[in-house]
């Protein structure tokens, strides 16, 4: 027996091994459970090995790739850059561009309120020498342009043409030495002659020792050359010094203050007003001031704000002077809205007297203090301004609208 | 390896039984396991599932060691764990190759085992017992519906087969010298 077992020991062992299995199988399918035991072993010898190797695999990984990401950061970075640059650049050109839309329609609003006749050309080149302060312009013969014309901007006066090409005009600055214009002061109405100094500034001559003439005043053209028709800034006083016979006054210029790049040329020129105020800044819209009596008032109230107020005051005072608001030709005499109605912003006149007085006031019966309650309108300080050949040639007569209505 | 024509044992050095350091027993099958379990993880070697080399590891030791008892050892031990590691029912790898080791170390004895040819017939045909014997299984003692392709079968075992050559030069690398 024994020597049979041992003979046959190997198949025996298999027989059982076989068996063994075979009994766990039918034992798992039959209670559907598991042999958690040998599963625990298994897994337990493979796990931690599989999750060095995944630890390794993932750092391995991980570092080519941070490597790689690094190297298409680098490159990104660098390809941003060049992006930041060329937008930079694109940034600029178009805020020049804006720029220049914003100054062209600056130009184009000057040019159409002011009454003279204007072309607008760009500064294409600066020609200074010793000395001497001229640009050249995109606008010659062919465009009209002739020698001596006026060149102005909206803040002020730029020059005058002093040599003419086809297509290309030279323009002496305010600034240059040889440069001279009539200029007249905006307060006292004293009159002068610009001249400019080579640096950036100018100086007035000629103006005599007791004229009052005020640090901060605007200068303005006077008409007197023949050249700038009157009332153009020319720009403000930067000293008053008093000399000899004549006073010593620096003006800066406030057409050359900034370097224009768009100018205008007066091809025909009309003389204006010398303004009650100096030109400021491009008016804005604000919006209704809370500190005004009505400001908690509904909107289903009256609705007017101060502004329309203003706007409903403004138009009595036209209707009392019979003008039509919207009609007239530019240059043509606005209302004096200095006008005292009585009722709008004059006090309302008693009851027996109304009944004698029309109620629309008539021109006769303004006073005549607020006929003409301009003091610009009485004869000027200095001199009264010079006729010249070009107050006649305008379309329209020379503007006085300072003087009452007639 | 031998290098002369004649594959049947005629030898006692041919008799002789291959001794491994002790880390190769360990270290080898886990390795296979870990390679059968671990790399199909990944999409591009996902084909490596369908190279037994928990088998072909089993088929070596057991022809090598030339002795049934070991050889059914190692092809029990090696199926358990197979089985216990591919969440499966746990004897089911374990009976197959319990069979394939006893049946490798059996003609181990007979036959030159360090061939190329013997060693690429027998991985052949031993991979083809392993399939045909764990699709039995299935079907008769797990009621699954199971399919044995014979021709994917056959073209698998010629696979593994030629694995099995080249694995198994490799672990003559490992043997004690002599």
């Amino acid at each position: 027996m024994e020597s049979i077992f041992y003979r046959y020991r190997n198949i025996i062992v298999l027989l059982i091994v076989i068996f063994a299995q075979l009994i766990l199988l039918a034992w798992q399918v039959r209670n559907d459970s598991d042999v958690p035991m040998v599963r625990v072993w298994a897994v337990s010898a493979v796990a931690p090995v599989a999750s060095t190797i995944e630890g390794l695999r993932n750092g391995t990984m991980g570092f080519f790739s941070n490597y790689f990401e690094l190297r298409n950061a680098r490159e990104q970075s660098r390809r941003l850059k060049t992006e930041v640059d060329r937008l930079r650049v694109e940034n600029q050109l178009l805020k020049n561009e804006l720029g220049s839309a914003q100054r062209a329609e600056s130009l184009a609003g000057f040019q159409a309120r002011n009454p003279s006749k204007m072309i607008g050309a760009r500064v294409i080149a600066a020609t200074p020498g010793m000395g001497t302060r001229s640009v050249l312009i995109d606008r010659g013969s062919q465009s009209g342009v002739r020698r001596g014309m006026a060149v102005v901007t909206p803040d002020g006066i730029v020059g005058t043409v002093i040599a003419v090409f086809p297509f290309a005009s030279q323009v002496r600055s305010v600034t240059d030495p040889g440069f001279a214009a009539g200029v007249e002061s905006e307060k006292n109405h004293v009159h002068g002659v610009l001249k400019g100094l080579g640096t950036s500034s100018a100086r007035v001559d000629f103006v005599p020792v007791g004229q009052k003439i005020e640090n901060g005043e605007m200068i303005f053209t006077s008409g007197e050359d023949r050249i700038f028709p009157r009332g153009l800034p020319v720009g403000r006083v930067t000293s008053v010094q008093e000399g000899a016979s004549f006073q010593d006054i620096t003006v800066e210029p406030s057409g050359t203050e900034q370097a224009p790049e768009e100018v205008l040329v007066i091809v025909d020129p009309v003389h204006q007003a010398i303004p009650d105020e100096a030109p400021g800044d491009s008016p804005v819209f604000l919006a209704p001031d809370l500190s005004v009596d009505d400001h908690s008032q509904p909107a289903g109230g009256t609705g007017l704000t101060p502004a329309d107020k203003l706007r409903d005051q403004y138009k009595k005072i036209g209707d009392a002077q019979k003008h039509v608001f919207g009609v007239g030709a530019p240059g043509t005499l606005p209302p004096n809205f200095n006008l005292k109605v009585p009722g709008v912003n004059a006090p309302a006149q008693p009851a027996p007297q109304s009944a004698t007085t029309p109620a629309t006031p008539d021109k006769k019966s303004v006073p005549p203090a607020a006929a003409s309650p301009d003091k610009k309108a009485a004869p000027p300080a200095a001199k009264p301004p010079a006729p010249t050949p070009q107050t006649a040639a305008p379309r329209t007569p020379a503007p006085q609208a300072k003087e009452p209505q007639p | 390896m031998a290098t002369g024509n004649r594959i049947m044992v005629d030898s006692a050095r041919q008799v002789r039984s291959a001794a491994y350091p002790v880390w190769v027993y360990f270290a080898i099958p886990l390795l296979a396991l870990l390679i059968q379990v671990y790399l199909p993880l990944f999409e591009t070697l996902r084909f490596i599932s369908r190279i037994e080399l928990p088998l072909l590891v089993t088929i070596y030791f057991a022809l090598m060691r030339r002795s049934q008892l070991r050889g059914l050892a190692i092809g029990m031990t090696l199926g358990l764990a197979q089985d216990s590691v591919f969440q499966q029912h746990i004897g089911m790898y374990g009976i197959c190759k319990t069979l394939v080791g006893y049946f490798s170390a059996s003609i181990g004895m007979q036959f030159d085992v360090e061939h190329a040819l013997v060693r690429l017939i027998l991985c052949f045909l031993f991979y083809l017992f392993h399939q045909f014997f764990y699709w039995v299984l299935q079907r008769s003692l797990l009621d699954q519906p199971a399919v044995f392709d014979i021709r994917t079968e056959l073209i698998l075992g010629a696979l593994n087969a030629v694995i099995g050559v080249a694995l198994f030069h490799l672990l003559d690398k490992l043997r004690k010298k002599e």
